[in-house]
């Protein structure tokens, strides 16, 4: 049995090799309240897909908590990576979105796309090196039915701890200078749109008005920077209701979020799958969950590398191609 | 008791930010705009708000058609979007603004002096052409039209988003619409 690995708290990794497997393809919501009304106190992985209609739980009969430098492994894997777009037409769609952006049709939608490459090492290997190179708060190895995620996030989309929930979206990225992302009027207001967005979902599902607990703060990743704020309030929701009113994530949805995803269904040429949808644990009431970015999927041979960024009317399609090739992190990437 | 409000939905992802502002002072129901043909209790409401939302007024029929046939003695707010419908249910249009101001604060230009000044939240690609003679303007911002007030029906209008968090003031223009409607 392949192990399952997902973040947990201060640092540490659930590892787990004795589990159950549930899947779904069709109602998400149902089959979540189906699982917690079973399995309430297990310990458990959750993964949905970004258009709600795949997940998967990991029901863990046993785990123990691990540090990431425990599996961490220094072999030599170097694949090349090749970008599954053009240049060119990656400036076309940016284009095209800001075109969307001047009619009024919405303020900012995440754009993305992938790498491609071929490893021939074991995924959980391919993993474990991969760990040492993305500086990853919300890491996860998941073991899928027909391919392997593996997933080095850095942002929280929802951490519930007793009635407490809170989000942390990330928007803005380094270009120049750190300066030059603190002082960016499109990287705040890239972030600030996001904010109000998450301000609303959490409204959405908590009583007294929810508050904007950080804004704008730096997170040094190493490979590049971004910024950050942190939205939190009070909810006696469960897990399910809360995702059908939260999901998918702001951050990599857009804004307005419905006419968004409507954009991004006709602007990505194929569904994101579990990218850009979540991954995280769940058990009792409390749960923590991420955006599943900066992930890898891993289907025999073949490797992809997802990645994107957030277009608003003043994206420059030069610059956001940087960005789509920054978010790669240590990759190697070849490009024309 | 607590004045109701009926805050009619454009597909926005910050009708219930606008909810949470209100429900200081307000009872806040929510329905869709495709609800609104349907809806029957209209006139029990002490306010009507119609939200912000994606693209033009001109998208949304319904909510344009219950605007013109409302009763001119029903309060309504419009915020955004809401705004934009109420300049071209009157009469007026609405063109695209190069650049589109989003996610973005300016600063209020009134006669008012607690209103003068203060930082509030954009999020729009349209502004309003306002048909002559029929609205007062309150506060504007680049010379735009920023807080509009109807001079016969009870409509007011904020292209400004008074809910978002970059509004630096937002109890501000609450205790505004809630003086107007109790007046």
């Amino acid at each position: 049995m392949k192990p399952v690995v997902c973040f947990h708290q201060n640092q540490q990794l659930i590892y787990s090799d004795d589990y159950l497997v549930k899947s779904t393809f069709y109602n998400v919501t149902h089959f979540l309240e189906n699982i917690e009304n079973e399995y309430f106190e297990k310990m458990k992985i959750v993964q949905i897909d970004f258009e709600a209609t795949g997940a998967t739980v990991f029901i863990l009969n046993t785990y123990r908590l691990i540090s990431p430098s425990d599996i961490e492994s220094n072999e030599k894997i170097n694949p090349v990576f090749k970008p599954a777009i053009s240049k060119k037409l990656f400036s076309e769609k940016v284009l095209r979105i800001k075109n969307d952006i001047a009619a009024g049709r919405y303020y900012q939608v995440n754009f993305t796309s992938s790498f491609k490459s071929e490893i021939a090492e074991d995924s959980f290997l391919v993993f474990q090196k991969y760990l040492s190179v993305f500086k990853s708060e919300y890491s996860a190895f998941l073991p899928m039915q027909e391919f392997e995620i593996l997933c080095y996030s850095p942002e929280l989309f929802l951490e519930k701890t007793d009635a407490l929930i809170c989000t942390r979206p990330i928007k803005g990225t380094l270009t120049t200078s750190l300066n030059q992302l603190i002082a960016s009027p499109k990287e705040t207001a890239e972030l600030s749109m996001i904010v109000d967005l998450l301000r609303n979902d959490l409204n959405s599902i908590c009583e007294k008005p929810v508050t904007v607990t950080k804004h704008r703060e730096i997170l040094n990743l190493g490979y590049t920077q971004h910024t950050y704020s942190e939205i939190c309030g009070q909810t006696n929701l469960h897990l399910p209701e809360i995702l059908n009113t939260t999901f998918p994530g702001g951050s990599i949805s857009g804004c307005p979020k419905s006419e968004s995803l409507l954009a991004i269904s006709e602007i990505e040429n194929l569904p994101r799958g579990f990218y850009t949808g979540t991954i995280g644990w769940w058990k009792n009431n409390d749960f923590k969950l991420n955006i599943a970015i900066r992930s890898f999927k891993k289907e025999n041979t073949d490797i992809s590398y997802y990645a994107g960024c957030g277009i608003v009317y003043d994206s420059e399609p030069e610059f956001e191609w940087q960005e789509f090739l920054t978010k790669a992190g240590k990759l190697t990437i070849h490009h024309d | 008791m607590k004045l109701t409000a009926l805050l009619i939905d454009h597909d926005d992802s910050f009708t219930q930010n606008i909810r949470s502002w209100l429900s200081k002072k307000l009872n806040v129901t929510i329905i869709n705009h495709t609800e609104i043909s349907e809806f029957k209790k209209i006139s029990e409401f002490d306010l009507i708000v119609m939200s912000p939302g994606p693209r033009s007024p001109q998208d949304y029929p319904h909510s344009l058609k219950f605007l013109s046939e409302l009763n001119h003695s029903q309060y309504v707010l419009g915020i955004c979007l809401g705004m934009q419908m109420m300049t071209v249910a009157c009469g007026g249009t609405v063109q695209t603004y190069t650049p589109p101001y989003h996610g973005k604060t300016s600063t209020l230009e009134s006669a008012d002096q607690k209103i003068n000044g203060q930082t509030v939240a954009r999020y729009h690609s349209i502004i309003c052409q306002l048909p002559e003679n029929q609205f007062e303007l309150i506060a504007t911002s680049d010379q735009l039209p920023m807080w509009i007030l109807h001079t016969e029906k009870n409509w007011m209008g904020m292209q400004f988003h008074p809910e978002s968090f970059l509004t630096v003031s937002p109890e501000i223009y609450l205790n505004a619409v809630l003086q107007w409607i109790s007046k």
